[in-house]
């Protein structure tokens, strides 16, 4: 089995780095770290209806072109476990000198194979959970995987420090703002969602998905109340969960090109500056970064299967491979027989799950690739520019398409848009009488400002452009209800989008199916959710109870209780459950909301 | 050796302090004044009686210097004992070594403040609000032990509160070991503290006051270089020096990977699973003075502490793992030197700034001849006894060997601390080491402490 391999430049970075700082004593090296067995088990008797084993539209479907209505294969896969997983991490803590010390962390997670997606040629087949076509066949720059593990290093950096000055050299999160969840401030990083998307203890927030990349973070003390800190990073996109694994958001039939998508920007470098302090008790901070944000916004890419081109070539509309299609059942495709989206039912109602406008999509393709516009005028009497104009157009189209090429896939590239991003915040606690709900109140508040940012339009080439606000309202409270049992920690958050929704889908193109056309959320004044958090220690905090729920006003919830045992320094003993639901495409969740499940983690620690 | 009078006996020292306590009388010493004593020489033998400065003069020679206690003769001294080491002892195989009391003040004090007290003494009060200023001024305070002869609890507080390690900056290096009710060692950790004054300053070249920090008492932060899993826990507390306001506090937390500033009232609880340490703990002083209320004196008389004999120089990373015994694994107590501590103040306060504090009142022993709480116990809300803080302090000195300050004197601190949750039979111990993970070792008055340890940035650089 062939390994990609990214390692190379390691050993050099790291050796060049440590041999620059002056040694002033002896090298003091401290080795910890833990190994973790993870295991989900669904919980819900829905199946992600993104992979082909368990795909949302099956069986016989109406054919409105006039051919004899399609029958998709229905596989009725059923994984019972969502993930079975061992982790290792080991953290080397070294100290150089006075001034200097070095930090290591070494991640390996091995996904068992509990989960299966369908080959349609020959049944049960392991599935590609790590390999991304970013760095060689991996995500990050210093990552070994395959389908079923990776080796990374989360940190490999070196710091130094003198009087006010500050500086981290080297592999590196970097997370900025205060609220938790909710990523309003926290700019630098992106997520790498391939392990357990955000399914993990939400009180832990972003610390296993936040991905790093090698840069330089300075910070500086102007006086004793205020901070000033920049950082220059190697941008390194968010990784969503591959197709087809347990956790995938894209549809199986489109293939994510990322190897185009980020050729263009693998030399790029993301950079910001923020300046924190106090002003009384009042705290404040001001940031600006100037990034490529590394959440992608996707588009079409001309599907290349020449196979096709003589079949159609009679008909004068230029050549097949010039647009995204591909036949399943040609030369060229990626995906076996019948692994494509068929018919109109089929993609009006994945696209729409996807945060896509189904119909509109189809005008898009037919104004962006000629051989689609003239297609819909010619063929299906459809003119231009709006060539399909309802649900029942876009289903013709769609249906007409398969009628003449069968199932269909599509590869579409991610684009990592550059922007500037200006945010504000401040934290307050407010003090009033001992034992009311107000006294030692912390109440935050962030805000930042993207000029021009980029949202998907419906895989056109031609992105949306609008400004979007984003603010986030934390108020948090240790309230002691008994004399018996520790304070209980109290999170609430509020967050607002003006453009787009958490994950960043544009509300424009949500909330439509297979039979309605997008509903949008411009309309209510942007994307709102709410969250609420009870973290309840018992006495010595051996036992931790946590409630963590998520509403999303759009229609969609996480419900999370957990509870965490600490029997000694050696072990823990995790176990958290996590209900999702939305009640239609609109909500923000609605990607995950089949993954009911319950979590255990068992960790060793040495 | 001095020579002391044998007329006055143990019933002698008793009815003097009953009488001091019922008279309002709030100076040290029985035979003659205490910190005159000090000032001249530093020999404290004159002021009180042989009883009082021998365990075995004061046993009537039951006990003596080098004895053992323990379940089997207790009994003898258990009015000297707080209630937590009394049951220890009787109940749960502690064992305490008797070692001949310290005479010499000058043992009992880092040198530089003990020569601030001297120097400063007489010149503290207390404004309206309940903050030590110099007398007759707005002033802030300028070193050492404020009130040497406390007349009221507010005052004796106010001397375990202004400077908790008696040094300007203190890094302790602390290896931390919690038993559950097994008896075994369920939890342990390493945990680095810093502390650094930035008023009432001792040894700094400037004066008593850092300029740019003119509201401020200390700044201090603790932070956990092991195990795994608590690795680059920080957290800094910014002390304002009016006594009547909460410190603010700002948290590293490497899940978060970002410093965020949290509320600072939940000074009750463990800051990590296992341990029996909070906040409120520390120094027996661990809140602002001001938050407390009802602070009041309710007794003086000998006692049993350690202020001697604890530093364990000659063993690696001054390990106490050979003095570790009792307990139901004999895995819990270290054994302590403890002396005849001659006069204690006994001094009480109530949270009546935490309404829904578990705690109802603690009580503190003070060793008269250097204010430091050798002894104190907190009680719940039904007024049963919760939990013990034992502190044992000790010149960083034995035999040859000693850690010296920049002068050449011996260090001063505190070497163990015994924590005890007898509710929940949950018992931690703290060791002062050299050093710990993570580089840390413990030092005073070290140079960039501030800036290495003691900011926002700080302990976002801790964090990893």
């Amino acid at each position: 089995m062939k390994k990609a391999k990214n390692l190379t430049k390691l050993p050099a970075i790291f050796s060049a780095g440590l041999l620059a700082m002056p040694i002033a004593h002896a090298v003091e090296v401290d080795v910890s770290g833990f190994i973790r067995q993870e295991m989900a088990y669904s919980i819900s008797n829905d199946q992600n209806p993104m992979n082909r084993g368990s795909a949302v539209v099956t069986g016989t479907l109406p054919d409105t072109s006039g051919g004899p209505d399609f029958v998709k294969q229905d596989f009725d896969y059923d994984n019972d476990w969502n993930m079975m997983a061992t982790r290792a991490e080991v953290n080397f803590s070294i100290g150089i000198s006075e001034n200097v010390k070095a930090f290591v962390k070494v991640r390996g997670f091995y996904s068992a194979n509990v989960f299966n997606d369908v080959s349609v040629e020959s049944g049960a087949k392991d599935v590609n959970q790590f390999k991304v076509e970013h760095h060689g066949k991996c995500a990050s720059i210093f990552e070994v995987c395959d389908d079923d593990f990776m080796i990374d290093l989360p940190s490999v950096y070196i710091d130094y420090s003198k009087d006010s000055l500050w500086v981290r050299v080297g592999i590196q999160q970097i997370a900025w703002g205060e609220a938790i969840f909710f990523r309003v401030m926290d700019t630098p990083n992106g997520l790498d969602l391939r392990r357990h998307t955000f399914l993990d203890l939400a009180s832990e927030e972003y610390a296993d998905e936040r991905i790093s990349s090698p840069g330089i973070r300075v910070s500086y003390n102007l006086n004793n109340n205020w901070e000033v800190e920049a950082f220059a990073q190697m941008f390194q996109p968010s990784v969503l969960p591959q197709a087809g694994t347990a956790y995938s958001v894209i549809n199986n039939p489109f293939t994510i090109r990322n190897d185009i998508g980020f050729d263009k920007v693998d030399d790029k470098i993301n950079a910001g500056v923020r300046l924190v302090g106090q002003l009384g008790d009042l705290g404040l901070q001001f940031m600006a970064t100037s990034r490529h944000n590394p959440d992608p916004i996707f588009k079409w890419q001309a599907g290349g299967q020449t196979a096709l081109d003589p079949a159609f070539a009679g008909l004068g509309y230029g050549d097949f491979s010039s647009q995204p299609f591909r036949s399943t059942g040609a030369d060229g495709a990626i995906g076996a027989p019948g692994t494509g989206t068929l018919g109109g039912v089929d993609w009006m109602t994945v696209a729409h799950m996807s945060g896509v406008d189904g119909v509109e999509s189809v005008n898009i393709l037919a104004r962006e690739f000629d051989f689609i516009g003239s297609f819909l005028a010619g063929q299906l009497g459809l003119p231009g520019p709006d060539y399909a104009t309802s649900i029942e157009d876009g289903r013709l189209v769609l249906d007409a398409f398969s009628n003449a090429i069968g199932d269909m896939e599509a590869s579409i590239v991610p684009i990592y848009a550059s922007e500037n991003v200006f945010g504000f915040g401040a934290n307050y606690i407010f003090y009033s009488e001992p034992d009311t709900w107000l006294d030692q109140l912390v109440v935050r508040f962030e805000m930042t400002y993207t000029p021009d940012k980029k949202f998907t339009n419906n895989m056109s080439r031609n992105f949306i452009e609008e400004d979007e606000w984003v603010t986030g309202l934390v108020l948090e409270k240790y309230r002691r209800f008994s004399d018996n049992f520790p304070a209980t920690f109290l999170v609430f958050q509020w967050m607002h989008k003006s453009e787009s929704d958490l994950s960043g889908r544009h509300l424009r193109f949500l909330g439509g199916d297979a039979n309605k056309a997008p509903s949008g959320g411009e309309e209510s004044g942007g994307w709102d959710a709410v969250s609420f958090a009870i973290q309840q220690p018992l006495p010595g905090l051996i036992w931790r109870l946590d409630m963590n729920v998520l509403y999303d006003l759009n229609g969609s919830y996480l419900i999370q209780p957990g509870v965490r045992y600490k029997p000694n320094k050696d072990w823990t003993i995790e176990g958290f459950a996590s209900f999702l639901d939305s009640k239609d495409s609109a909500g923000a969740l609605q990607p995950l909301a089949w993954a009911d499940e319950v979590t255990m983690r068992l960790t060793y620690q040495f | 050796m001095p020579i002391h009078i044998k007329k006055y006996d143990v019933d002698y020292s008793r009815r003097f302090f009953l009488d001091k306590m019922s008279k309002g009388i709030m100076g040290a010493g029985v035979l003659t004044s205490l910190w005159p004593l000090i000032g001249e020489a530093g020999d404290i033998s004159k002021a009180y009686p042989e009883e009082l400065l021998s365990i075995e003069a004061f046993t009537q020679g039951k006990l003596k210097d080098g004895d053992t206690i323990d379940a089997s003769n207790v009994e003898i001294v258990k009015d000297l004992l707080d209630p937590i080491a009394y049951l220890q002892v009787s109940q749960q195989g502690r064992r305490i070594k008797l070692v001949p009391t310290t005479t010499d003040a000058t043992e009992l004090f880092p040198h530089d403040y003990l020569q601030a007290t001297l120097a400063n003494q007489g010149k503290a009060e207390l404004d309206q609000n309940g903050n030590v200023v110099v007398k007759g001024s707005s002033n802030q305070w300028i070193g050492g032990l404020p009130f040497i002869e406390p007349q009221n609890g507010l005052e004796a507080f106010a001397n375990i509160t202004l400077s908790w390690g008696r040094h300007d900056t203190s890094i302790y290096a602390v290896d931390d070991y919690d038993i559950g009710p097994s008896g075994n060692i369920e939890y342990e950790y390493q945990i680095a503290w810093c502390e650094k004054n930035f008023t009432a300053l001792v040894s700094n070249p400037g004066g008593p006051y850092l300029e740019g920090f003119d509201d401020k008492l200390r700044h201090q932060s603790i932070w956990f270089t092991a195990p795994d899993d608590t690795r680059g826990t920080s957290f800094l507390n910014i002390w304002k020096y009016d006594q009547r306001e909460f410190p603010d506090l700002f948290g590293y937390l490497p899940a978060f990977k970002r410093v965020r500033r949290f509320p600072t009232n939940q000074r009750f609880e463990p800051l990590v699973p296992g341990i029996t340490f909070f906040l409120s703990d520390a120094w027996a002083a661990g809140d602002p003075m001001l938050t407390w209320g009802k602070h009041k004196i309710i007794g003086r008389g000998p006692f049993l502490g350690c202020q001697s004999g604890m530093w364990q120089g000659d063993k690696e990373n001054w390990s106490k793992e050979h003095l570790v015994h009792g307990g139901k694994k004999g895995k819990t107590f270290y054994e302590a030197s403890y002396q005849l501590c001659p006069e204690v103040i006994v001094l009480e306060a109530e949270p009546t700034g935490f309404p829904r504090a578990p705690v109802s009142k603690k009580r503190i022993w003070l060793d008269a001849r250097n204010m430091v709480p050798i002894a104190y116990v907190t009680y719940d809300r039904n007024g049963e006894i919760w939990r013990s803080f034992e502190m044992g302090f000790s010149q960083q000195k034995q035999g040859h060997k000693a850690n010296l300050d920049a002068n050449g004197n011996p260090e001063w601190s505190w070497s163990y601390i015994h924590s005890h949750d007898v509710q929940a039979d949950r018992f931690t111990r703290f060791n002062q080491v050299e050093k710990i993970k993570g580089g840390i070792k413990t030092q005073f008055n070290s140079e960039n402490a501030y800036e290495k340890y003691l900011t926002v940035q700080a302990i976002r650089k801790l964090g990893s």
